[in-house]
C-alpha cells in the first residue's frame, strides 16, 4: 500500500531524509519509531503530497505522489503531529467541513459524520465549539476527521503526543480498533510501549536513515540475538539468602546458564529484592524455568521473585540503533 | 484599594522607574530575543532590499538627471542643478522613509502578543520574573531595531542633500522625527491590539484605523471648536496630525507655499504629540496585558505583581476559549462548498454587541453631520467619501492577507490540503469570504448615498459611479492579499507587503513619475502627468464622482472635474468609471489566477478540476 524509493529531502543543509526506501503492505499496522527531527514527519508529509521530496519516488495505494496528487489525498487519511482546528466551528460542523471538502454525497454526510463520531466517542460533543475541547477529545477528533471519508490508508504522525495517560490509552484502543477494521495505519510515535502493543511491523529511523524496517517479533529476535540469545530471568534474592556473588558463581557452573550479572541495587529497582537481584540469562535451548529454580536452590538462595524479561521495544530500538549512526 | 496596597503599589512603580532597573530591562532579554529573531526572518531582509531598491531608484532618476543636465555645464551649474532638486529628493526621502517605517511598524508589531499566545510561548514567558511593562517593551523595543535600521537607509543620500543641495539640516531632521514618532505610534498601537486581538491580521487592522483616528483628532477638533466658536482653537492644532505636518515640511522646502511660519514648530509638536500617544498607549497596554492575562487565568483580584499562573496553552496547545464564551451552540448545515461556506459565515466584528455599538456610533456622527453641516453640504460628501473609500481599501489589504498565512499560523493548512478540494475552491473561497468581511464600510456609504439621494441632494447615479469606482480596486486589493498570503508564511508580513502594494501602486508610483518629471520638465506638463498618474487612485476619482454627483441648485450641468482631462459629462464619466472597474476586475483575475497557479504547485493539486 505504501512503497517509497529513495526518497530524499533536504532542508537547507539538513538532510532530513536519506534514501528512504520502504514497504508496508496491505492490512499492517506500522510503527514509525525515531528520535525527533528523525525524519519521521517529513516522510509522512511526503506520503500526504504536502511536500515534494528533492529525489526518489513513493506510491500510495498504487499512485504516485508526484503524479497523482489528489487520487492519493482521496484514499489517505492524514493526521499532522500538531491538530489546528478551526475554532468557530462546532464538532459536528468541523466534521461536515471534511465531508464536504472529500466531496461525499450530502445525503450520506449525517450518517457518516455520526458513525465517526460514535466510533471516537465524542457524539455528545457533537455541538460543542472545536476550541473547548480538551486536547484529548481534539486529537480523537482528528482521528474523526481523517476516517470521515473512509480512506484505506491512515498516516498519523503522534497521534498520541501531549495526552493524559487516560486519553492516550483511549487513543491506544482507537487505533487498535481501527487496526482491525483492516486499514494499513502508519503511526509515529515516541511512546514504544504503546507501539509495541498495536503495531504488526515497525520502521526505525534516525537522522533521515531507516536503520530497521520489518515485524516487530523480527525486531524482537534481532535484539535477542544482539544481547547475545537465550531468555533473561530476573530473580530477586530474600534476605537470609546466600549472598549474591555466592549464588553467581554456583549458577556459572550450570551449562544452560550462559550468563549471570548482578541486577542494579533495589534502591534504583524499587521492585528487587532487599538482598538483591541478579539477571540470568538461559541457553534457548536448556531445559527452562524449573532447572533454573532448581539450580538456585542448590546454590542456597532464597527466591523472592521470579520474572522471565520480555524483550521491549525499547530494547529493541536501542540495540537495533546503536552504533548504527555513529 | 487600601491605602497601604497603594503605597505598595506606588513603591513598586517607582521602583520600575528607576534608572539602572530601567538599565537592566533594555535590553533586557526579551528585546535580545527579539532583535535576533527579527534579525533571522527572510521578510527582514527583503524589506530591507525593498527599501533600498526604492532609494536606489530615486538615485538613479538623480543621477540620470544630473547627467542630462549638466552636459555642457560649468561646475558652478551643476551645483546649482543639484541644489533646485534637493528639495524633491529630500521630500521623495522623508516621506517614503515615514510611509514604509509606519506599515513595517504595524506589520511587525501586531503579532507581539497574539503570536506568542498561538504559540504557546506566552505561558513560558510568564513563568520568568518579567513583568508586563518588561514584556511589551522588550516585544516593542526588540521588534523596533528593524525600524532603526530601514530609517537609516535614507540617511545617506539625505545627508547629500543636505551637503551638496544646501537643504537646511532642521527640516531633514523634524522629518526624520515625525517618521519615527508616527511609526513608534504604530508600533505601540499594533502591539495593545495584538493583546485582545486572536489574529495578527486583526491587529494590524485595528491599529491602522486606531492610528488614523489618533492622527486625525486634532485637525476635528480644530474644525469642531472653530465652528462652534469655542475658544481654544488654534491653527496650529491642524499641524499635530503628522501627515498635514510632513506637508508643511514638504512644503516648506518649496518655499513655503503658503504654509503659515509656525509650521515647522507645528511639526516639531506633532513629533511630540505622536511620542506622548506612544507613552500613552504603551501604559494602557501593560495594563491591559496585566488585566487580561489576569481574566484569562480567571484570577479576580491582583496577587503577585508579576508571575501569573499559567492562562496560556502549554506548548503544542491552542488557547483554551475564556469561561464566558459559550462553548457549545446548534450545528449549521454545511454546505457542498466547504472553504466558501466557511469564509462567508465569518464574522467581522467579535459581537453582535460589537456591531451595534459602533452602528450607533456612525449612525450618532452622520446625524449631527446632517444637522451641523447639512445633507446638502458638497463637502461633507466629498469628505466621508474620502475617508471611507482609505478605510475600505486598506481593510481590503489587511483582511485579505490572513487568508492562508492564516490557516497556516492556526496550523489547520495540512489538514486543508489533506482535503482533494482543487487550487480553484480553495482560492476562490477565500477570497470570497476576504471580500464580504469589507460589506460594513459601503453598507455606511451606501446608506449615507442613499438618504442623501432621498432627501433629493445627490442624483442616484452616484451610487453606481461609486460602486464602480471602489468595489472592483477593493475586489482587486483582496486578491492580491489572497496571493500574498500563499507566499508568505506570516500574514502580517502578507498584510504588509500588500499594503505596500497599495501605497506604492496609487501613491508611491505616482509621486516617484512626478518626482522624475518634475526634475526634468517644469510647467504643466508636469502637473498634467503627475495628475494622470493618480487617475489610476479609487480615492480621487471616488470624490470627483461624489462632488459630480451633488444636485447643483445654480447651474444645469454636471461636471466632473477629471484632474487634466477635463470636466466629464455624466455619460462619460460613467464610462470611464466602467473601463475603470474593467480593468480592476481584470487585475483581481490575474491576482486570483496566480494565487490558484501558486497554491496548485506548491501543494501539488489541480487548479481547477474538483477531486471527485
Amino acid at each position: 500500500m505504501i512503497e517509497t524509493r529513495h526518497l530524499t529531502k533536504t532542508y537547507a543543509s539538513l538532510k532530513a531524509l536519506d534514501d528512504l526506501t520502504l514497504d508496508i503492505g496491505p492490512g499492517e499496522v506500522f510503527g514509525f519509531i525515531g528520535p525527533n527531527g528523525a525524519g519521521k514527519s517529513t516522510t509522512m508529509k511526503i506520503l500526504a503530497c504536502l511536500l515534494r521530496p528533492d529525489k526518489g519516488t513513493a506510491k500510495v495505494c498504487g499512485f504516485d505522489i508526484a503524479k497523482d496528487g489528489d487520487e492519493i489525498r482521496r484514499c489517505i487519511g492524514y493526521m499532522p503531529d500538531f491538530l489546528g482546528v478551526y475554532d468557530d466551528l462546532t464538532v459536528d460542523e468541523y466534521l461536515h467541513f471534511f465531508a464536504a471538502a472529500f466531496k461525499l454525497p450530502r445525503r450520506q454526510r449525517r450518517s457518516i459524520v455520526g458513525q465517526v463520531l460514535t466510533l471516537t466517542d465524542l457524539t455528545e460533543k457533537k455541538d460543542a465549539l472545536v476550541d473547548s475541547l480538551s486536547r484529548g477529545m481534539q486529537q480523537r477528533l482528528g482521528v474523526a476527521r481523517v476516517l470521515i471519508h473512509d480512506p484505506k490508508v491512515l498516516l498519523l504522525d503522534e497521534p498520541a503526543s501531549g495526552l493524559d495517560p487516560r486519553a492516550r490509552i483511549e487513543m491506544r484502543s482507537l487505533l487498535q480498533e481501527l487496526g482491525r477494521m483492516g486499514k494499513v495505519l502508519m503511526v509515529s510515535s515516541h511512546i514504544l510501549s504503546e507501539l509495541a502493543e498495536m503495531c504488526s511491523s515497525i520502521g526505525i529511523i534516525e537522522r533521515g536513515k531507516l536503520l530497521y524496517a520489518g515485524s516487530i517479533e523480527d525486531a524482537y529476535e534481532r535484539t535477542k540475538a544482539l544481547s547475545g540469545g537465550g531468555e533473561v530471568i530476573l530473580v530477586g534474592l530474600e534476605a537470609g539468602s546466600a549472598p549474591g556473588e555466592a549464588v553467581k558463581a554456583s549458577l556459572a557452573r550450570f551449562p544452560f546458564v550462559i550468563g549471570v550479572e548482578s541486577s542494579p541495587p533495589a534502591s534504583e529497582h524499587p521492585g528487587s529484592a532487599p538482598s538483591g537481584a541478579l539477571r540470568v540469562r538461559l541457553a534457548s535451548d536448556a531445559g527452562g524455568h524449573h532447572a533454573l529454580i532448581e539450580a538456585l536452590l542448590a546454590s542456597g538462595a532464597r527466591i523472592g521473585s521470579f520474572e522471565p524479561q520480555d524483550v521491549k521495544l525499547e530494547d529493541a530500538f536501542l540495540k537495533l540503533t546503536t552504533g548504527a549512526l555513529q | 484599594m487600601s491605602a497601604p496596597r497603594l503605597a505598595r503599589r506606588l513603591r513598586r512603580a517607582a521602583e520600575m522607574l528607576r534608572p539602572s532597573v530601567l538599565l537592566a530591562s533594555v535590553p533586557g532579554p526579551l528585546f535580545l530575543k527579539e532583535a535576533q529573531l527579527i534579525g533571522r526572518r527572510p521578510s527582514t531582509y527583503w524589506t530591507r532590499g525593498a527599501a533600498s531598491a526604492v532609494l536606489l531608484v530615486l538615485i538613479s532618476i538623480l543621477f540620470v538627471v544630473l547627467w542630462f543636465e549638466s552636459t555642457d555645464q560649468s561646475a558652478a551649474s551643476r551645483l546649482q542643478q543639484l541644489q533646485i532638486i534637493a528639495p524633491s529628493v529630500t521630500i521623495a526621502v522623508l516621506w517614503f522613509t515615514y510611509v514604509i517605517l509606519t506599515v513595517c511598524a504595524l506589520g511587525i508589531n501586531a503579532g507581539a502578543i497574539c503570536e506568542e499566545r498561538r504559540k504557546g510561548t506566552l505561558s513560558a514567558l510568564l513563568t520568568t520574573p518579567l513583568a508586563a511593562w518588561q514584556i511589551l517593551l522588550g516585544k516593542i523595543a526588540g521588534q523596533s531595531v528593524q525600524l532603526i535600521v530601514i530609517a537609516l537607509l535614507g540617511a545617506p543620500l539625505l545627508l547629500a542633500v543636505r551637503v551638496f543641495g544646501g537643504v537646511g539640516p532642521q527640516t531633514i531632521i523634524i522629518g526624520y522625527a515625525l517618521a519615527v514618532s508616527s511609526a513608534l505610534l504604530a508600533a505601540t498601537l499594533a502591539a495593545w491590539h495584538s493583546i485582545h486581538s486572536r489574529k495578527a491580521s486583526t491587529a494590524m487592522l485595528a491599529a491602522m484605523l486606531s492610528f488614523a483616528l489618533i492622527q486625525c483628532a486634532p485637525p476635528v477638533l480644530f474644525l469642531l471648536l472653530s465652528h462652534y466658536g469655542i475658544p481654544g482653537a488654534r491653527q496650529w492644532h491642524i499641524f499635530l496630525c503628522s501627515p498635514i505636518a510632513m506637508f508643511a515640511v514638504s512644503a516648506e522646502l518649496f518655499g513655503s507655499m503658503g504654509i503659515p511660519v509656525f509650521a515647522r514648530s507645528a511639526a516639531t509638536l506633532s513629533a511630540a504629540y505622536a511620542l506622548a500617544w506612544s507613552v500613552l498607549i504603551y501604559l494602557i497596554s501593560c495594563l491591559h496585558l496585566r488585566w487580561y492575562l489576569r481574566r484569562e487565568a480567571g484570577f479576580s483580584a491582583p496577587a503577585a505583581a508579576t508571575v501569573i499562573p499559567d492562562p496560556a496553552p502549554t506548548p503544542g496547545r491552542r488557547t483554551r476559549r475564556p469561561a464566558h464564551r459559550s462553548a457549545a451552540r446548534v450545528s449549521r448545515d454545511v454546505g457542498d462548498h466547504p472553504v466558501l461556506w466557511r469564509e462567508l459565515r465569518q464574522s467581522v466584528f467579535k459581537s453582535r454587541r460589537n456591531l451595534i455599538i459602533v452602528a450607533l456610533a456612525i449612525a450618532a456622527l452622520f446625524i449631527y453631520l446632517y444637522f451641523e453641516a447639512g445633507i446638502d453640504e458638497r463637502n461633507l460628501h466629498t469628505v466621508v467619501t474620502a475617508i471611507a473609500s482609505m478605510i475600505l481599501l486598506c481593510s481590503a489589504a489587511a483582511v485579505s492577507s490572513g487568508s492562508l498565512s492564516g490557516e497556516r499560523e492556526s496550523r489547520t493548512l495540512d489538514s486543508l490540503l489533506s482535503t482533494p478540494l482543487s487550487a480553484f475552491e480553495i482560492i476562490s473561497g477565500k477570497f470570497a469570504g476576504a471580500f464580504r468581511r469589507l460589506w460594513f464600510i459601503p453598507a455606511v456609504i451606501g446608506t449615507h448615498f442613499t438618504l442623501s439621494y432621498l432627501a433629493g441632494v445627490v442624483r442616484p447615479i452616484l451610487l453606481l459611479h461609486l460602486a464602480l469606482i471602489l468595489i472592483p480596486p477593493a475586489a482587486a486589493v483582496c486578491a492580491s492579499g489572497v496571493w500574498f498570503s500563499t507566499m508568505f508564511s506570516k500574514s502580517t508580513t502578507a498584510a504588509a507587503v500588500n499594503m505596500a502594494l497599495v501605497f506604492g501602486f496609487w501613491l508611491g508610483l505616482p509621486l516617484m513619475v512626478g518626482f522624475t518629471i518634475d526634475t526634468m520638465t517644469t510647467g504643466r506638463m508636469a502637473d498634467d502627468i503627475l495628475e494622470i498618474m493618480f487617475m489610476p487612485n479609487p480615492v480621487p476619482i471616488a470624490v470627483v464622482a461624489a462632488g459630480g454627483g451633488v444636485i447643483e441648485r445654480s447651474t444645469s450641468t454636471v461636471p466632473y472635474p477629471m484632474l487634466s482631462i477635463g470636466r466629464l459629462s455624466t455619460f462619460w464619466f460613467t464610462a470611464y468609471t466602467c473601463v475603470h472597474a474593467l480593468v480592476y476586475a481584470f487585475f483581481t483575475l490575474v491576482f486570483l489566477w496566480l494565487a490558484t497557479r501558486r497554491l496548485a504547485g506548491s501543494s501539488g493539486r489541480s487548479l481547477w478540476r474538483s477531486g471527485n
